[in-house]
């Protein structure tokens, strides 16, 4: 498929999503109003840097928050995830959406052998006979690329290496055939040689089995060559998304421009980095507008006091930058 | 006194500050009943190079390979098992406990995370007026005033010094761990992953301040990292480990233009490019990584190698000096593939 536009009926559908995480000093705000699809077999990227609420984001459609959903909706196919029953959620978890985490060290069970830990997820959602799940495990195993699989199922997690267990837990992530696969930060623990082979599995399985995945990473190399498209998220708000071409070739908002501008690119060697001054504002501590007024090159009258919603540059690309909001952008656009 | 005379001898541009030869390092794994060494890791073995003064050398390398090994042996913070570390014309090995003190002032250290490299008790101002007092250049207001410029000239106010580490970011706490480590006005400062827990748009504002800062002082940098794009833009020259051995040696330019080794090949092509236009063909390898407790024969990197042939499971390459563009420097690789190109040593 094009990738370029959201389907009509997307697989995953986020409305509105606010995530409170209670603190001592009160309430802090970790996603901000977060609007996202996921079309069935589409890979979405959900980039930004570390605290950006891309993480939260994906746990709450999990349920697997400490955090609170104060608002919004999450609906799965044609189910509201939010409405339903702790024991109706574990049959769609793991079944119809696996997940895979960044520490595959500390995601297995050290003292389960890997091939038993698979079989529990076999018998849990499909009800298969002890031979049969351990017949099944071995056939997962073997197509995650893991050789000896028989021998490997009899092993402990500590006797594989961080590749092998990221291969295990993807085996088990798609061992009930999941619509949607989320995997957060899947090869930042791994070196790059293992990453690539990680990406690659994890990109024939998508094809074999027709699954939708959302990538969370903060590394834009993996999302150049593996997304369709790319939501942005900065201070717990997407701040720009489009086809992964809109957002390496044309990127609208200052931030993913900036972003972009500052990573060591080996194809373009220059002596300074263009650095983004300042920090990420701290979530209590938030300018009414938009988030990122503080260190954008651009900010102009409405920026520090309005919030800016998400304008269209072209079907299926948007920005929330003000820079692109027909109303107000100053009639010379410094972005294009 | 002795370092004074061989400083004065060494300190020509063109002189190289660290000359490691020979290195190696094994670590005893102790077991059995009466916890005798019954193994050795070997994490280093053979390593020879060299840094000239103001210059930068890009360490790369997957995890376990023995880059941070290398960088705590240059500082004699472990002691090598065999080999040599010269120090501005001077044998590490051979100093007095002393000497080394004194030598220690001219060699920093920069670790990856600095959540755990500051004493979270301590005010950063502690932190980075501790190297002044203990090797006495400083008391009192003076060493407040040390401290204060030190702070701002890594972009920090100068106020900020009676703060704790908590209060900092991790960028800000990065930036903390510099300014300590200038404090002595060191001549080389070994990064040890320094920029890779950063997030990108403050690894950015390091990597500069790391760049003005050798400018500033012609310091002379070995930048440990596992991130290629990341050493492609800081290093002069790289330098690539694979399993405890160095596999490859040359100018930055040149080792991504023109990798030689099938292992610098091999990791060049599964490093994804921050462009989708650019294709990322990894070249897979076999298998795993060895254990460093038992390594292969030969080339190390034979039971992965796509190019593998006859001599490279007996036989330990020796460093071959390949010529071509940019080769300023001598591009080394040690691998049996180039056993017709000249010796290197």
């Amino acid at each position: 498929m094009s990738g370029a536009e959201p389907q009509a009926t997307p697989l995953l559908s986020i409305r509105g999503l606010r995530v409170d995480f209670a603190t001592d000093a009160g309430s802090v705000p970790a996603v901000r109003g977060v609007d996202l699809d996921i079309g069935i077999s589409e890979t979405v990227a959900l980039v930004g840097e570390s605290g950006c609420g891309k993480s939260v984001t994906a746990m709450s459609v999990m349920r697997l928050l400490t955090g609170r959903i104060s608002a919004g909706s999450i609906r799965f196919g044609n189910t509201e995830l939010q409405s339903l029953s702790e024991p109706e959620m574990r049959r769609i978890r793991g079944a119809q959406i696996g997940m895979v985490f960044q520490e595959p060290m500390t995601s297995l069970n050290p003292v389960l052998t890997i091939g038993k830990q698979i079989e529990e997820v076999l018998t849990l959602h499909q009800r298969l006979t002890s031979s049969a799940a351990r017949a099944h495990a071995v056939e997962l195993l073997k197509r995650v690329g893991i050789p000896s699989a028989e021998r490997r199922a009899s092993q402990y997690p500590h006797e594989l290496s961080g590749g092998m267990k990221q291969r295990v837990m993807i085996a088990m992530a798609i061992s009930c055939r999941p619509k949607l696969l989320i995997a957060d930060e899947p090869t930042t623990a791994l070196d790059v040689t293992i990453q690539a082979q990680i990406m690659d599995l994890l990109g024939s399985l998508q094809q074999e089995l027709g699954m939708a995945v959302l990538l969370i990473t903060h590394d834009l190399g993996v999302v150049a060559h593996f997304a369709e498209r790319v939501a942005v998220m900065y201070a717990g708000k997407i701040v720009e998304q489009g086809a992964v071409r809109d957002i390496f070739k044309r990127a609208a908002h200052p931030y993913t421009r900036a972003l972009l501008a500052a990573l060591p690119d080996p194809l373009r060697t220059a002596a300074r980095l263009e650095a983004i001054p300042g920090r990420v504002p701290l979530p209590r501590m938030l300018p009414a507008g938009c988030a990122f007024c503080a260190r954008c090159k651009h900010v102009f009258e409405p920026c520090p006091g309005v919030l800016p919603e998400l304008f269209p540059i072209a079907p299926g690309h948007s920005a929330a930058c003000f820079l692109h909001d027909p109303r107000r952008a100053p009639s010379n656009v410094p972005c294009q | 006194m002795p370092q004074a005379a061989s400083v004065s001898v060494n300190s020509g541009p063109q002189s190289p500050l660290v000359e490691v030869s020979g290195l190696r390092k094994y670590f005893p794994v102790r077991g059995g009943l009466f916890g005798g060494v019954v193994n050795q890791v070997r994490a280093v073995e053979d390593v020879s190079f060299s840094i000239k003064r103001g210059e930068t050398l890009g360490l790369v390398g997957e995890s376990g390979c023995g880059k941070t090994t290398v960088g705590r042996l240059l500082l004699r913070l472990i002691e090598p098992s065999a080999g040599r570390v010269r120090f501005g014309g001077e044998d590490l090995a051979t100093l007095s406990s002393s000497a080394l003190r004194q030598m220690r002032q001219r060699m920093q250290i920069v670790f990856q995370d600095p959540y755990s490299s500051l004493n979270p008790r301590r005010t950063v101002g502690d932190a980075i007026g501790e190297p002044l007092f203990v090797h006495g250049r400083a008391r009192g207001a003076e060493l407040e005033r040390r401290v204060t410029e030190l702070l701002e000239r890594v972009g920090l106010p100068g106020g900020y010094r009676s703060r704790y580490p908590h209060e900092f970011s991790g960028g800000q706490r990065q930036r903390v761990c510099i300014a300590r480590a200038l404090a002595l006005s060191p001549e080389l400062v070994v990064c040890d992953e320094a920029v890779s827990a950063l997030d990108i748009s403050i690894q950015a504002q390091i990597l500069n301040l790391l760049r003005d800062l050798q400018d500033e002082y012609g310091l002379t940098y070995l930048f440990i990292s596992h991130n290629l794009n990341v050493v492609r833009h800081i290093a002069d020259r790289i330098a690539v480990m694979y399993l405890g051995k160095l596999v490859e040696e040359a100018d930055a330019e040149r080792l991504f233009e023109s990798p030689q080794h099938p292992y610098t090949r091999a990791l060049m092509s599964a490093n994804p490019v921050p462009d989708p236009d650019v294709p990322l063909r990894p070249v897979c390898l076999q298998g795993e990584l060895p254990s460093p407790l038992d390594p292969p024969a030969g080339c190390r990197f034979h039971t992965r190698c796509p190019s593998a042939f006859q001599p490279c499971s007996h036989i330990v390459p020796e460093a071959r000096l390949i010529s071509g563009p940019h080769t300023t420097e001598g591009h080394r690789v040690w691998c049996h593939l180039y056993d017709d190109a000249p010796n290197s040593d």
